[in-house]
């Protein structure tokens, strides 16, 4: 997505999350979800754990593990130099994120001055 | 001769002679910072522009030169300048009235304030009375608009001042109250009759030159901004809701006489925020063309407004002069901005998010 500082976005999914743990031959560490991860039982599990080694949880992750929150940073200006419309980012975060994955016993809920600035240029609902 | 002025921003002010083919600067200040808002032109060549911050400018030779108004400034009421008591303050108590008065007393007579008062009703007072008492604590008010009240307008010259000034703020406070608005532009019907339109969808009309004026709100109560004279009592507005004509006749309008002898009616027209070259325009034309010109600033009017858009910033929200903010928004420290975020809360319904589709979900998120 246009407009969002790729690099600086955080979830348990981006590798600038990390878990870190004293073993008995030393210090491993690792990303919170492993780059082969698949949603099996036991990864599941093993995710958990890394989750909570990697204290994150009340920051990006439920204290009780119903949700899970990913971060981005708005730039100034977009990779071509313009200045970032912050309503058009709040109609591409409806498009490309909040469509598609709502549903199927998600909910998905955006905070952010883009996502106000948004909200006030579409204007009041329709009932 | 269709002459034509128009004054704008960094008091700038524009001529031509030739319905708008070619355009003259006569002046220009941008040094000054403050914008013109009005120019009217008179017979004979008199002409007077105003603007913000008590921006007033003459001419006597139809608009070639121009020349700051200047006046004796009334001295400052002795009470006040003895209460100020630092010598510094009160000098600058005396530069400030000195700025007011210059700008409210137009030669030769004394001007009229038209001051939208309670019901509607305006009533016309010499500022002239009001400078010592009530402007000596304001600053530098903003004119909007001159406009004549008769038909030697000059001699009868209204400033509607409307500013942030507390003074003129309570002067108009009533009819705020009851209208959420007070009468700022305004388009003269004929030299007796005036009409002024505002915010809240505000009309005033006066049928004597303005000395009272008749309140005809709209419904909508949507701010308008220009007024044109469509033909017998009926003006062409445009606002907030865009443009519309507006009915002048009142029930009152049957028992008055209409006033004998009247003068060609003055036609003129403003331009504001229809990509003019200055923020107002005013046009006096012959009959014919003023039409034409009239619908088309009408028509860039309209177009201005429809394409109003919101213009969002996130830095527009900071106070950029701040020390901290300068450090924030120091290029070297670029990678450790963040105030602009943008939070994406995935929550599973079922209070379990180690499902399948949740973290497929959470990856599509992420990686959008």
């Amino acid at each position: 997505m246009d407009g969002i500082d790729r690099t600086r976005v955080q979830s348990i999914f981006t590798p600038n999350v990390r878990y870190l743990e004293v073993v008995e031959d030393g210090i491993e560490a690792g990303n919170v979800i492993p780059a082969d991860f698949t949603p099996t039982a036991a990864n599941m599990t093993r995710v958990r754990d890394n989750i909570r080694k990697a204290g994150i949880i009340g920051r990006l992750v439920a204290n009780d593990f119903s949700g899970a929150l990913v971060s981005a940073i708005v730039l100034d200006q977009d990779a071509q130099g313009k200045p970032v419309d912050p309503i058009k980012v709040a109609h591409e975060l409806e498009l490309k994120v909040r469509q598609g994955l709502e549903g199927r016993g998600i909910d998905v809920r955006m905070i952010g001055f883009a996502k106000v600035m948004g909200d006030i240029a579409d204007g009041p609902p329709r009932w | 001769m269709p002459s034509t002025r128009a004054v704008g921003h960094d008091e700038v002010i524009l001529a031509t002679a030739d319905a708008g083919r070619t355009w003259r600067r006569t002046h220009y200040a941008p040094d000054a910072q403050r914008p013109l808002l009005d120019v009217w032109c008179g017979a004979g060549g008199h002409a007077i522009a105003v603007g913000a911050y008590s921006a007033y400018f003459t001419s006597e030779d139809g608009g070639a030169s121009w020349t700051a108004g200047k006046l004796a400034a009334a001295p400052p009421p002795k009470a006040r300048a003895a209460r100020r008591g630092a010598p510094a303050g009160a000098a600058d108590e005396a530069r400030r009235e000195a700025a007011i008065t210059s700008t409210a007393s137009c030669p030769p007579a004394p001007p009229g304030c038209i001051s939208p008062a309670k019901r509607g009703t305006c009533t016309a007072r010499t500022m002239a009375a009001r400078t010592g008492v009530n402007s000596a604590r304001r600053t530098r008010e903003s004119f909007f608009g001159v406009l004549p009240l008769q038909g030697e307008a000059v001699r009868r010259l209204a400033c509607a001042a409307t500013s942030t000034a507390p003074r003129t703020r309570l002067e108009l406070a009533e009819d705020r109250n009851r209208h959420g608005g007070h009468a700022r532009w305004r388009g003269p019907l004929d030299d007796a009759g005036v009409a002024i339109v505002g915010l809240a969808g505000v009309v005033l009309v006066s049928r004597d030159g303005g000395r009272t004026f008749t309140l005809l709100q709209q419904s909508d109560r949507a701010g308008l901004s220009a007024a044109l004279p469509a033909g017998d009592d009926e003006i062409a507005a445009v606002g907030e809701a865009g443009g519309k004509l507006i009915s002048l006749r009142t029930r009152r309008r049957a028992r008055e006489p209409r006033a004998s002898g009247r003068r060609r009616p003055q036609r003129r027209c403003r331009a504001h925020g229809a990509g003019f070259p200055a923020r107002a325009a005013d046009l006096r034309a012959s009959h014919a063309d003023s039409r034409t010109v009239h619908f088309g600033t009408m028509l860039l009017a309209a177009v201005a407004v429809r394409g109003l858009r919101i213009d969002a910033s996130f830095n527009k929200t900071l106070p950029v002069r701040h020390e901290y903010m300068r450090t924030y928004l120091d290029p070297k420290v670029a990678e450790f901005r963040g105030a602009n975020r943008v939070l994406i809360a995935l929550i599973a319904r079922d209070g379990n998010m180690f499902t399948p589709e949740f973290f497929a979900a959470l990856r599509k998120a992420t990686t959008k």
